[in-house]
């Protein structure tokens, strides 16, 4: 293939590295004959609206039948999407325009469709004003019909391997068919992290990149493609040495099943015997399975935020409460740690955008938000008391930066429970409680906070960013985001410290949690539990197994008084060459 | 004369009236010969097209009218009515 290489910023929203082809599926606008005709045509042109309405109908039920038996949530909704193809108000309002104004069926259809999708924008409900996609897909469907352009099952069903889906945006039809080809990767102009291409890509285990503006574009089909899912890059027709890099990063992620049903049956345990618990961090209850499947031990951190999102009042107790038992109908007995809501209000429950924050990572959110807003986070808090009787739950705080907020949520916490026992229903008393520490001055007053609760898990993302003062979108600074800065080993000790002398577990939910390279680390640091996105964890559970604890320690040692980032880095990749030889795929170091 | 009949009942579940709910209730709707209305905040709208009920942007709390008219009216409005009391799950 020629043409230049390019990059591409989106959201990561499903982990891992893939490379691959480009399949283009173009979704937008299709192009269509608008032409006045005869009156004494209409009866024709009704007639092929017909033909068209009811091809789309058919269609979107035997794509329902042959790919949406997973799941009764992807049937119920291509129902729905083809109820929507043969609604009668379309067909009516779209005949009366033929008839009335002697256009033709594709010119009428099109016409109503916008009017259609332009009332669902007025409405004030998100949810309901985000329908005019599916309305728009509809559409799209029936004016393919009519012109013959239709791009269907039987292309999408022979997809060749190394196949990376670049598309507009994807249809539920199109992800239903998708889901079960050898779909490589999905990179989409538009979507977030909780968009229906997200979730699906997730649920498969594929990588996947939302957000990638302008890809459309740029991409031919068959152009070779890099993309980074956990990043949320996409590297167009890349660069040798960027495909050989790229390679070794898709390796730890492509694991043999040999590998993967290693690290479901074996105990993340050093060589001499420190066992560390690796558990997984998710989004939505449906990945717990995922998770699971790649010998999670549990759940380390369960970001509650999707629970919120899309909606215009924040969810009940029992919203929460029912979310929270779910999870435990699939982990069992097994340990889940819930995070407490972490964004501010406004972005999320459709109110009228306040005056934006000029720095919104400091600003009213996490914690501080939900200290002042009971309505959020009193319900959130009896959900996850009364769920704690169905398993062993632990709460956990984000963004905590002072004693008195720990008090607050104490107290709140409190009051909730009494309320609780006044109504009779049946929860738990004394749920543990833990902070993420993620700011500078928790880390600082780690002994204060250890008296206070009961476990820490360190947010490295944020505390990195916070502790360098280094916004990593920044293309020009993002050099100086460098995890292994001696500050940042010597506050990750200063964390653990005076937590094992109150007693009290640490883990790492982080990003670097996640990457083999930072394991030896970890363990030398004494870390009770590494808690990351499903698709790492056999890589690091088979670190951990081919370590030794005391060798670790030593290596930390070093690190604590190493001269900067790149002497310590060179000192991970030399104490992996000459410990580990035999797993040097597993492992690359950052640049 | 055909038969006339109405009710009014709350939308409970979390969701609202959304795409499948919607999906579910013309599906009930269209089971009857009578003309089945929804109406909602001044909003009168054909209770057999499921574009017509999304656009009413019930959700959870809202307090919404079932009319019908013909000869099976009242069944037509118990049986919608029905189903958003149930908040739309299976009987």
């Amino acid at each position: 293939m020629t043409g230049r290489p390019r990059a591409f910023h989106g959201i990561g929203a499903s982990q891992g590295v893939a490379i691959g082809r480009v399949y283009l599926l173009d979704r937008r606008r299709v192009r269509f004959p608008r032409y006045h005709i005869q009156p004494d045509q209409a009866a024709y042109e009704t007639e092929r609206l017909e033909q068209a309405i009811t091809k789309s109908v058919s269609q979107l039920e035997l794509i329902r039948e042959r790919f949406a038996d997973r799941g009764q949530e992807h049937h119920a909704i291509l129902e729905a999407h083809a109820m929507l193809a043969r609604d009668r108000a379309l067909f009516d309002q779209s005949t009366a325009l033929i008839r009335d104004e002697h256009i033709n069926a594709e010119w009428a259809v099109s016409q109503v469709i916008d009017r259609i999708r332009d009332a669902f924008g007025r409405l004030s409900d998100a949810y309901f004003r985000e329908r005019r996609g599916d309305v728009d897909f509809i559409g799209e469907r029936i004016l393919r019909n009519l012109t013959g352009q239709l791009v269907e099952a039987s292309e999408l069903d022979r997809l060749g391997e190394g196949t990376v889906i670049v598309a507009h945006d994807l249809s539920p039809a199109d992800t239903a068919i998708l889901a079960r080809q050898r779909v490589t990767a999905f990179v989409t102009e538009v979507g977030g992290k909780t968009s229906h291409t997200s979730i699906v890509a997730r649920s498969l285990d594929v990588p996947a990149v939302v957000g990638a503006h302008g890809i459309l574009d740029a991409a031919g089909s068959g152009d070779l493609i890099m993309v980074d899912g956990s990043q949320g890059t996409v590297l167009l027709r890349p660069t040798p040495n960027q495909v050989d890099r790229g390679r070794k990063l898709a390796e730890r992620y492509q694991l043999s099943n040999l590998e993967i049903l290693e690290a479901k049956s074996l105990p993340a345990a050093t060589l001499d015997g420190t066992t560390i618990v690796v558990a997984g961090n998710i989004e939505v209850p449906t990945e717990v399975a995922t998770v699971l499947n790649r010998g999670g031990e549990g759940i380390g951190l369960y970001r509650t935020e999707f629970l919120f999102l899309g909606r215009d009042t924040p969810p009940g107790e029992e919203d929460h409460y029912r979310t929270y038992c779910r999870i435990f109908d699939e982990v069992g007995d097994r340990e889940v740690t819930i995070r407490t809501f972490d964004l501010g209000g406004e972005k999320v429950f459709g109110a009228m955008p306040r005056e934006s924050e000029p720095n919104p990572a400091m600003g009213f959110r996490a914690i501080r938000f939900c200290l002042k807003n009971p309505a959020v986070f009193e319900p959130q808090i009896a959900g996850l008391l009364r769920a704690a009787t169905r398993g062993p739950l632990r709460i956990m705080l984000p963004m905590v930066a002072a004693l008195e907020e720990l008090a607050m949520a104490k107290e709140i916490i409190a009051r909730v429970e009494a309320q609780l026992t006044r109504d009779g229903k049946e929860h738990k008393k004394d749920v543990p409680l833990g902070i993420m520490i993620e700011v500078p001055s928790a880390a600082v007053i780690a002994d204060q906070l250890a008296e206070a609760c009961d476990f820490f898990s360190i947010g490295t993302n944020d505390l990195l960013q916070f502790l360098l003062a280094v916004d990593r979108t920044n293309e020009r600074v993002d050099y100086l985001y460098q995890p292994l800065h001696p500050a940042v080993v010597r506050t990750l000790r200063s964390i653990v410290g005076p937590a094992h002398a109150r007693g009290i577990p640490v883990s790492v939910c982080g990003e670097m949690a996640g990457n083999p390279f930072y394991t030896p680390l970890f363990v030398g640091l004494g870390m009770d539990q590494l808690s990351m996105n499903a698709g790492a964890i056999p890589a690091v559970k088979r670190m951990i197994r081919e370590l030794k604890k005391e060798d670790c320690d030593e290596l930390c040692g070093h690190l604590l008084q190493s001269k900067g980032h790149q002497v310590a880095t060179d000192l991970i990749v030399d104490f992996l060459n000459a410990k580990v030889p035999g797993i040097s795929r597993l492992w690359s170091a950052p640049t | 004369m055909s038969h006339r009949a109405r009710k009014k009942v709350l939308v409970i579940n979390d969701l609202g009236m959304h795409l499948r709910a919607a999906g579910a209730l013309v599906q009930v709707a269209s089971q009857f010969k009578a003309e089945v209305s929804l109406e909602h905040k001044g909003n009168k709208v054909n209770g057999k097209s499921i574009m017509s009920v999304l656009s009413l942007a019930a959700s959870k709390g809202c307090e919404v009218l079932v009319m019908a008219e013909g000869d099976d009216a009242e069944q037509a409005v118990d049986a919608v009515a029905g189903l958003i009391e149930r908040g739309f799950s299976a009987t």
